[in-house]
């Protein structure tokens, strides 16, 4: 074993050890009422506010909505992860101690193990936590949950939250590279080659590339976003998007969300871009207005909408929901149908004829 | 072809704005130079005293509030009132002085007293310098110092002072925050006794108290008191730098006037000004002179642990007599009725407004020490060598104004004084006694303040004049309106007038300091854990209503948005109920209150993590609702609850308590 084999491995293990004293991970809530902002940091072997009595008063504003209380006692990971951490960095120390080679690359594997399994758990436990909520809750909005978002930013009632991976995240993956490459250092050593080197370069990147898997999930899998009613204005015509019942959304193939205040304005919009656009939604009439695909979704043309003044496009999940309000205008049953319509002109016609 | 049209329109549309625009800005120039409403100098006032919305103030102002026996707190420049202290009153807004825990604060040997009239302001200080650890405050009616913490900004002590009254100069403290004193400006008997009022000359007798304030905890005693000739002690003010050793009381009334005191206590040219060597004293009293008398005064104080106040009844003190302190205490000569005497920064000058003289005498300290070392003295009363009026002074501001009061300084050698008939600010230079500038202020101001004007370090940046008489200038609401204040640039040569605003009750004195030094030790929420409260629930499984007798008391706790218990059954008429009401919060600015039907206390407010009680007598069966009255959360309306209250002799309902508990009979 060379020196430089064991010094990436003693700062593998150091690195390791290190995630023991600072936090994983952090979720940062703020809101009008809280400038001051509410905060959890998630470390190996528990969650703790970011100020003494920030988990108390999570818990306390998440009862009104029926969320469970976060009672760290009660999370077995937190109880699992510290002793799982100890397998790699004891399995290090012995490595660099008794000179045991062949044990870098299970430690490295181990720590990427820990990882995925960790941060799969992680999302679920969000879904659980803003899923699972109390059928007697004071505040109850029909559709709405309030999973925390797993990375970046997510806007969930009055708060921002916020999550962040922490500086022992950083510490752990600091950790997998070394153990990692210390077992390349042994390989190199033993065969030689660069091409080797390359190759497990590859399988590294491709470690990275898992972890950072579901941070990019929207471009595989891409969700609508929620308005900001009156703030966020249409792609199309810049108007501030203020109707609830006519919205829609479009994503391309970069992972870009455009919004519209009507399926007009996306109509006109998507005219050009086929082949970039990787989903459609539109809101649906019928409350709670959740988004619908829009290849999948009905139509009614109508200009006898309660409360607004012109023709407008209303869209329903299917043809069930639509029979119902068959009176006020003309219904298509497809968004190929609607968009020909759409194309000559055909929709206002259509409706002022009626 | 639509869009061209779209754009010329939009450039019609655009056009027309700016030449609107252009022709209301005219408009709006003409106008105000026409009518004069605004000028230069008023829209630079503006700016200089705008705090942005979110933006903070640069200084906390705390201004007594008089009669109303309460502190106001002021942001400064802004004049945006913050929080009302209440100190020698009742609050109905907070409780204060209503629930079980305060009202020991407002005990006296005469009795609970919810009110007195609260003149004067002290910020601690360390080397003459603000230090913002603590706020006193005197009680004139029945004399008592009152220490408010700072961090909290809430009373957290009171003391009384025996054999004196009317304590007006009071609670002015030493340079180290080492006493704080308090002088009455009424002589009485001492002991007080039934004595016929002509006989004042023989019997009357003046106070002065020292009170020993604790380094560490801030806690007060009564050091010594000093029976004195019986004149009207006025104001007093410690000296600093070279004269910290000395406190000097003004006094009035050397005629010894009982009756129509305007005419028969304004006859001598020259009143007295009784300059003391408290460190002197002090040294004295530890060497055991002075007479042990028997007496009776309270001492209250908020334990900070449990946050509930309790009052202490002592029986002695220790006087100190002509015939102890001589070498100490001395008389200077002073123009006549003067209102206070004020030393300057350096703690060399002593400038003391002589009221009906219409001249500001400017003392020398190093001229006072050598009068008494050259015993330049005039004459001796009482004992009490009086000094040489020509030996000691500095100088003289010559025609300040008329009816010159009270000076505060500021960091460029320069003194400001209040004269109350002129209605003006006068600054003046503390050397040479020159007068530099004259403001007009709205109406008749009293005392003035700039932050640590009376302090070695002061911030000559702004000058407050509390004003005593309102007249025109707010819209008028009926006879008795605030009074105002007027907030004065004086960080040029010339003081500039920025902004008016109303202060509530009548402000004495006040005192400033930079919000730096105070915003960050602000107390956001007490520590339910280390509550030591006899009456706290600590957690809802600790709810519990108990009875003795027909004691009945009721461990409450209130958290967002729930009472526990919210039902509770079998209180009878007659019964004594008290709701110790825990609020489990630990949040920044989550209030909650505590208020139930025919109560005779008002609502009492319960910030996170304290404990406060209310007595409740039920005199009727019924059903009576409560409810928690600060507006806490979006639930706020649906905390609330009932209690059930039968007949005092029926014992079919057994004492009980629930919440969450929806069956029904």
């Amino acid at each position: 074993m060379t020196m430089q084999t064991r010094v990436l491995a003693s700062i593998s293990a150091l690195c390791l050890a290190g995630t023991y004293f600072v936090p994983m991970w952090y979720i940062i809530l703020s809101a009008p009422q809280f400038p001051e902002g509410l905060g959890l940091n998630i470390w190996l072997h528990g969650i703790e506010g970011r100020s003494p009595f920030d988990l108390q008063n999570i818990n306390l504003l998440n009862h009104y909505i029926g969320m469970a209380d976060i009672v760290p006692a009660q999370l077995i990971e937190f109880k699992l992860l510290p002793i799982a951490m100890l397998i790699p960095l004891s399995g290090l120390v012995v490595s660099i101690i008794f000179k045991l080679q062949k044990l870098y690359l299970p430690c490295a594997l181990f720590l990427v193990l820990i990882g995925i399994v960790g941060l799969v758990d992680f999302n679920h436990w969000e879904y659980v936590y803003g899923h699972n909520l109390n059928p007697h809750a004071p505040i109850k909005i029909p559709g709405m949950v309030y999973d925390p978002p797993f990375l970046g930013v997510k806007q969930l009632l009055n708060f921002t939250a916020i999550s962040i991976p922490g500086f022992g995240v950083v510490l752990a993956l600091l950790a997998t590279v070394f153990a990692y490459g210390a077992s390349i250092n042994r390989k190199m050593k033993l065969k030689g080659g660069s091409h080797q080197l390359l190759a497990n370069l590859g399988v590294f990147l491709f470690m990275c590339l898992t972890l950072s898997l579901n941070s990019c999930a929207n471009l595989l899998s891409p969700q609508p976003k929620a308005i900001a009613w009156g703030i966020d204005t249409c792609a199309f015509c810049k108007m501030n998007i203020v109707d609830r019942q006519t919205w829609c959304e479009l994503s391309n193939s970069h992972g870009k969300i455009y919004l519209f205040d009507s399926l007009t304005c996306l109509h006109k919009f998507s005219q050009g871009k086929k082949n970039n656009i990787t989903k459609m939604w539109a809101g649906n009439f019928v409350p709670p207005h959740k988004p619908i695909d829009i290849n999948q979704a009905c139509f009614l043309l109508t200009n006898k909408r309660n409360g607004s003044m012109g023709q407008c496009i209303l869209t329903f999940a299917n043809k069930q929901e639509i029979i119902p309000y068959q009176n006020m205008g003309r219904m298509i049953f497809s968004w190929s149908v609607l968009k020909l319509a759409l194309d000559k002109s055909f929709y206002s016609s259509t409706v002022s004829n009626q | 072809m639509n869009n061209k049209m779209n754009f010329v329109n939009e450039y019609i549309t655009s056009g027309l704005t700016v030449i609107c625009s252009l022709l209301i800005t005219i408009l709006c120039l003409t106008g105000c130079s026409g009518g004069g409403v605004v000028n230069k100098d008023n829209l630079s006032a503006a700016e200089k005293t705008y705090v942005p919305p979110g933006k903070y103030d640069e200084f906390y102002a705390f201004l007594s509030g008089g009669y109303s026996g309460q502190i106001d707190v002021y942001g400064l420049p802004s004049g945006r009132l913050f929080k009302v202290i209440p100190v020698f009153s009742q609050d109905p807004c907070s409780g204060y002085g209503y629930s079980e825990e305060t009202k020991p604060l407002l005990m006296t040997s005469y009795g609970f007293l919810p009110w007195d009239d609260l003149h004067h302001l002290q910020i601690s200080r360390s080397n003459a310098i603000l230090d913002g650890r603590w706020l006193f405050a005197n009680g004139n009616n029945t004399p008592r110092i009152a220490r408010i913490d700072l961090p909290a900004f809430e009373t957290v002590e009171t003391i009384e002072l025996p054999n004196c009254a009317g304590n007006h100069s009071s609670p002015y403290i030493s340079a180290n925050t080492e006493y704080a004193v308090g002088g009455g400006r009424f002589s009485i008997p001492v002991p007080n006794k039934d004595v016929s009022i002509n006989s004042y000359k023989q019997n009357f007798k003046g106070i002065l108290s020292f009170v020993k304030i604790d380094p560490k905890s801030g806690h007060m005693k009564l050091g010594f008191q000093l029976l004195v000739p019986g004149y009207d002690y006025d104001l007093a003010r410690f000296g600093k730098g070279p004269s910290k050793d000395w406190c000097f009381f003004t006094s009035y009334n050397a005629e010894q006037a009982h009756t129509l005191l305007e005419v028969n206590a304004s006859q001598f040219d020259k009143d007295y000004t009784i300059a003391v060597n408290w460190k002197k004293l002090a040294a004295l009293v530890d060497s055991g002179k002075g007479e042990t008398f028997n007496t009776k005064y309270c001492h209250n104080i908020l334990d900070p642990n449990s946050r509930v106040a309790s009052t202490n009844v002592i029986s002695q003190e220790t006087v100190l007599t002509n015939k102890d302190y001589a070498g100490c205490v001395y008389f200077l000569p002073t123009a006549k009725s003067p209102h206070g005497m004020d030393v300057d920064p350096t703690g060399e000058y002593m400038t003391a407004g002589g009221k009906l003289a219409a001249e500001v005498t400017i003392f020398s300290f190093k001229k006072m020490l050598a009068a008494i070392e050259n015993q330049a003295y005039e004459k001796s009363i009482d004992n009490i060598p009086v000094l040489k009026y020509s030996e000691i002074i500095a100088t003289q501001v010559a025609k300040p104004g008329l009816g010159p009061l009270h000076n505060e300084f500021d960091d460029s050698g320069n003194g400001y004084v209040t004269n109350f008939i002129s209605s003006d600010v006068t600054k003046y230079n503390v050397q040479s006694g020159e007068v530099l500038d004259k403001i007009p202020v709205y109406y008749s101001p009293g005392h003035l303040l700039i932050p640590g004007g009376d302090t070695s370090k002061p911030w000559g940046k702004y000058l407050v004049a509390l004003n005593k008489i309102t007249k025109d200038r707010y819209l008028p609401t009926g006879p008795d309106m605030d009074h105002s204040a007027q907030l004065i640039d004086i960080s040029g040569a010339k003081m500039k007038l920025l902004l008016d605003f109303p202060t509530h009750g009548e402000p004495h004195y006040g005192q400033a300091i930079l919000a730096s030094m105070l915003m960050p030790k602000s107390v956001k929420f007490f520590d339910l854990a280390k509550s030591t409260h006899p009456y706290v629930t600590k957690s809802e499984k600790d709810v519990k209503v108990t009875r003795k007798g027909n004691e009945v008391h009721v461990y409450m706790t209130e958290i967002r948005s729930h009472m526990n218990p919210d039902n509770i059954q079998g209180i009878k008429v007659g019964d004594k109920v008290y709701f110790h009401v825990t609020s489990l919060e630990q949040s920044w600015s989550i209030g909650h209150g505590f208020a139930i039907l025919g109560g005779d206390i008002p609502n009492i407010r319960v910030m996170s993590g304290e404990t406060k009680t209310v007595i409740w007598t039920p005199k009727h069966p019924g059903i009576y609702p409560f409810y928690c009255t600060d507006f806490c959360s979006a639930l706020h309306q649906e905390m609330q609850g009932y209690v059930q209250v039968v007949g005092a002799n029926t014992d079919k309902v057994p004492l009980s308590w629930s919440m969450g508990n929806d069956k029904t009979d």
